[in-house]
């Protein structure tokens, strides 16, 4: 990675809540030469208010907020930054599913907590650069997917496959097998003829074809819908967001609009649908 | 859901009772004064003069069999004038009928005449007419003057009914009427009206409407009565009433037919018609008496069938075939009389314990039909003045109302019970279906919950299995202070690696072969390293092969024993594990570069008996070659059978 100096920084932002990998993740992060922390939050609406005011190259999320769940974090950088924000999940376990819950939401990738801090590094400076990680349940469920939605095409150029919705091209479905088979990403490259940023390149472009753009709904709104679906009243939300009850309503009613809800069951059952909400 | 509602509220009754009540305090004073306008009318009877005083003579005729034939000779028949002998007497002018009377047919027969005399006539009065209320025995005729005037052959059952009505010819000085008679069986003259003609028709049709016409509405009475309890007896054959009501109109029915029919000239057909009218009305008593028993609850068996035995009998003893049955008819009458009153003391004493409105109206309608029926039998005898009327078609009018009251009382009843029945069940219903409702969310609780527990247990599963014996192992080696910080650190990447692969997937029946390789990687990857070993993975991609939970676990094993024995004893610097299809079987390949060894050596038998085994359960051949300096290669051969072998999961 080192041949490949970026121009600058890359800028990283995390959100966790537990303090003592916050504050390693941090460290290291800070210690590097190539990175600069933007911010490090506890909880999501600390994470969202960062978020609005800055733009990070990486964002990286635990799903297990103790206020409200990480998609949001997900979802709100997608509409805030769009692709200037790569995002990507804190994991310790590497549930798949968790995964591609979240890859719906917008994540490219996710980060090891048990990993060696160099693999963290590695990890981001991947992430920053357009490429992601997989591992080899994640490429079994990716496959999966894959051949439930629409098999695979036989396109020899790699790139007019891949922009097809569903498809993916031979080299990338090598690729997902080699991976699913427990080869490691490079292993894999190296067995392929495929350079490593090939490779990490062509896992993002599955990660993108997992993204289910979600209806624009504003962060604000987001984590209105995060506290509705926890259970809280209106009143609640307000004294908690820190705005009066009728502008939750109007957000609310804001809301419901754009998914095409007509009361909150029916706007929360969308927002879980469009993976929004946990 | 709705809660169930009673069809009518007690609110609803209340208002309908006092519309009820509204109408009737309108309806009421308007009968009344109804009444009142008809109570107004004079009787055309006061218009007329009634005759005081007639002469009387009994011309005696021998000893004719009265027929058809003979009666109509001897009404046409002029008297010998000269042998009249005039008694004075006042109307009316009756001979009674004894109870119990023997008629032989050659009894002496006389003809009774009474001579009324016309008031001279006024010019500008009109024709004058003669109204006589009853006249009761033979064909009467009608002499002005000694000349026959009219005469009324018919039958004498039909003729005593009917009112004499005739016009008295202009410059008539006196009237004869003529009435030919049995001795011992009498006969009654009620009395007699001069009048103009006008007057003596509308008041003769007022008579007729008591002694006609009010019967024959009584008779369509009694047939719609009958048709409809019989109608409603088909439907519910086991209610008795409807039965008992329908026989009831039927009988009737043939009582009234007297009302109708006239047997004038057909004598035989006459006595047998006589004889069915008087036996109905025996079984009209006696039906009656059997209903109100019904209603009434009164089991009385002996008492019933007494009294349908007692019907049958007279009606067998009065039929025509027997000489006496003319005199038995009055007898039956009487009998009629004394069974009706039998019946009537048993439902009193009923209804005197046990008071209820249907009891005392039933009661009170028998006893008004009997009272009418004893006076219309006096009536009959000549016991009473002849100018009454045949009162007991309006006793059964009376009873046939109370009948219908009855009956809707009972049918009333019948819809409030099975309203409120309806209403109950409708309540419990409603109390299942919420009962249900509740049993189904304390089912889908704990279904809920259940899940939550299985879920729960296969997660304390999977912890206790794949981190539980390496917390242990950790924990004991910590104790015996055999730890240091790099197994330590060892020991934790383990278990960190572990949590990894805890995920749903893992819970999966079947799985690929490669994922069951990919994660035994996982697991061994950060051993080999922290061992130095390098580990080279040459698995195809593609192999067709899956396992079931078990196997994989058997496999999983199998093959952490030979990588670890590797780590333990081989000092390779390099593990290769290969996995391929060969000829139809996949081979799984463990191959180091380590010292090697004697693969028959007891040294190295403490992990191969366990590895050998789990082989035989698979159903696979271990192979191990080993040669002293090249390292060592752990060959398992595992057929693609059934159930090794793996559907396509990718169309390419």
């Amino acid at each position: 990675m080192r041949q490949h100096p970026l121009p600058r920084r890359i800028t990283v932002m995390v959100v966790e809540d537990h303090p003592e990998f916050r504050d390693t993740l941090s460290r290291v992060v800070s210690e590097s030469e190539d990175m600069r922390l933007l911010g490090a939050c506890k909880d999501l609406p600390a994470g969202l208010c960062l978020l609005e005011q800055h733009c990070p190259d990486v964002l990286l999320v635990d799903l297990g907020l103790p206020s409200g769940s990480g998609m949001v974090l997900l979802r709100s950088a997608q509409i805030l930054w769009g692709a200037r924000c790569t995002a990507a999940l804190l994991t310790v376990t590497g549930i798949d599913e968790h995964l591609l819950t979240a890859a719906a939401a917008g994540a490219k990738g996710y980060l090891f907590k048990s990993d060696q801090a160099a693999d963290w590094l590695g990890t981001i400076r991947g992430l920053a650069m357009g490429q992601s990680p997989l591992h080899a349940k994640l490429a079994h469920s990716f496959l999966q997917q894959f051949s439930a939605r629409a098999g695979v095409a036989d396109a020899d150029n790699g790139s007019e496959g891949a922009s097809l919705p569903w498809v993916l091209d031979v080299q990338t479905h090598a690729l997902l097998l080699h991976i699913a088979a427990g080869y490691t990403s490079a292993e894999a490259a190296q067995r392929l003829n495929l350079s490593e940023a090939d490779t990490g390149r062509r896992i993002r472009a599955v990660y993108d074809q997992f993204f289910q753009p979600g209806p624009c709904l504003s962060p604000r709104e987001l984590e209105l819908l995060g506290l509705l679906n926890k259970g809280y009243t209106f009143k609640k939300c307000a004294e908690l967001m820190g705005v009066s009850e009728s502008t939750t309503k109007t957000q609310a009613a804001r809301a419901y609009e754009k998914l095409g809800a007509s009361n909150l069951q029916m706007a929360l059952y969308e927002a879980r649908q469009a993976g929004l909400i946990a | 859901m709705k809660p169930a509602r009673p069809v009518s509220s007690p609110e609803d009754a209340l208002a309908q009772r006092i519309v009820w009540w509204c109408m009737l305090l309108i309806a009421l004073p308007l009968a009344l004064f109804a009444w009142w306008t008809y109570l107004q009318f004079p009787s055309r009877l006061a218009q007329l003069e009634r005759v005081g005083q007639v002469e009387v003579w009994h011309e005696a005729l021998g000893q004719p069999v009265f027929a058809q034939d003979t009666l109509r000779e001897i009404v046409r028949t002029s008297p010998d004038w000269t042998q009249a002998r005039w008694q004075p007497a006042t109307l009316p002018y009756v001979k009674e009928l004894g109870a119990s009377v023997d008629l032989p047919p050659d009894a002496p027969k006389y003809r009774v005449w009474l001579r009324i005399p016309v008031p001279p006539h006024e010019d500008g009065r009109g024709r004058l007419g003669l109204l006589g209320v009853r006249v009761m025995g033979g064909p009467w005729a009608v002499w002005a003057d000694g000349q026959l005037q009219q005469a009324n052959l018919s039958d004498w059952r039909i003729q005593w009914n009917v009112p004499l009505r005739t016009a008295v010819p202009l410059g008539a000085r006196e009237l004869l009427l003529a009435v030919p008679y049995a001795g011992p069986q009498g006969f009654a003259v009620g009395s007699l009206y001069l009048g103009p003609m006008d007057v003596v028709d509308t008041a003769w049709r007022e008579r007729n409407l008591l002694h006609f016409d009010m019967p024959r509405m009584m008779a369509f009475v009694a047939v719609l009565m009958m048709i409809l309890s019989f109608h409603l007896a088909w439907a519910r054959p086991r209610e008795p009433y409807f039965k008992l009501l329908g026989f009831n109109g039927l009988v009737w029915t043939i009582s009234c037919l007297q009302y109708f029919f006239d047997a004038t000239g057909q004598d035989r057909l006459a006595v047998w018609f006589g004889s069915a009218v008087d036996s109905s009305i025996t079984w009209t008593v006696v039906m009656a008496c059997i209903f109100a028993f019904e209603i009434e609850g009164i089991r009385a068996p002996r008492l019933r069938s007494g009294l349908v035995i007692y019907a049958a009998i007279s009606t067998l003893l009065t039929l025509p075939l027997w000489d006496w049955q003319k005199n038995a008819l009055i007898a039956q009458h009487y009998f009629n009389v004394l069974a009706f009153v039998m019946g009537l003391v048993v439902l009193g004493a009923r209804v005197w314990r046990h008071p209820r409105r249907e009891g005392i109206a039933l009661f009170l309608a028998l006893f008004t039909l009997l009272s009418l029926g004893v006076h219309t039998l006096e009536n009959l005898t000549s016991q009473k003045n002849p100018d009454g009327f045949f009162s007991f078609p309006m006793g059964t009018l009376v009873l046939y109302l109370v009948f219908m009251y009855v009956m809707s009382r009972r049918a009333i009843g019948a819809l409030d019970a099975a309203e409120r029945h309806e209403h109950e069940l409708r309540q419990r219903l409603h109390e299942q279906e919420q009962h249900l409702a509740e049993q189904h969310a304390r089912l889908q609780q704990l279904e809920v919950q259940r899940h939550l527990t299985t879920q729960h247990d296969t997660i304390m599963q999977d912890l206790h299995d794949r981190l539980g014996s390496n917390l242990t192992s950790a924990l004991l080696q910590a104790r015996t202070g055999a730890l240091t910080p790099t197994d330590t650190l060892l020991l934790l990447q383990d278990l960190a690696d572990e949590l990894r692969h805890m995920s749903k997937s893992t819970a999966a029946d079947r799985r690929g072969l490669n994922e069951v390789l990919a994660e035994l990687r996982q697991r061994v990857q950060h051993r080999l390293g922290h061992g130095g070993i390098e580990l080279v993975w040459d698995v195809d991609p593609a192999l067709p092969a899956a396992a079931g939970r078990e196997t994989s676990q058997h496999l999983r094993a199998l093959l952490s024993e030979a990588i670890a024995n590797v780590i333990k004893h081989a000092q390779a610097t390099q593990i290769r594990l290969e996995a391929r299809e060969e000829d139809g079987a996949v081979v799984i390949a463990v191959t180091d570069n380590g010292r090697g060894f004697d693969p028959g050596s007891a040294e190295l038998g403490r992990g191969l008996p366990g590895m050998r085994q789990r082989a035989e359960t698979l159903g696979a051949l271990l192979k191990i070659e080993s040669d002293a300096q090249k390292g060592c290669r752990w060959v398992l051969r595992l057929p693609l059978s059934e159930a090794t072998k793996a559907e396509p999961m990718q169309t390419t």
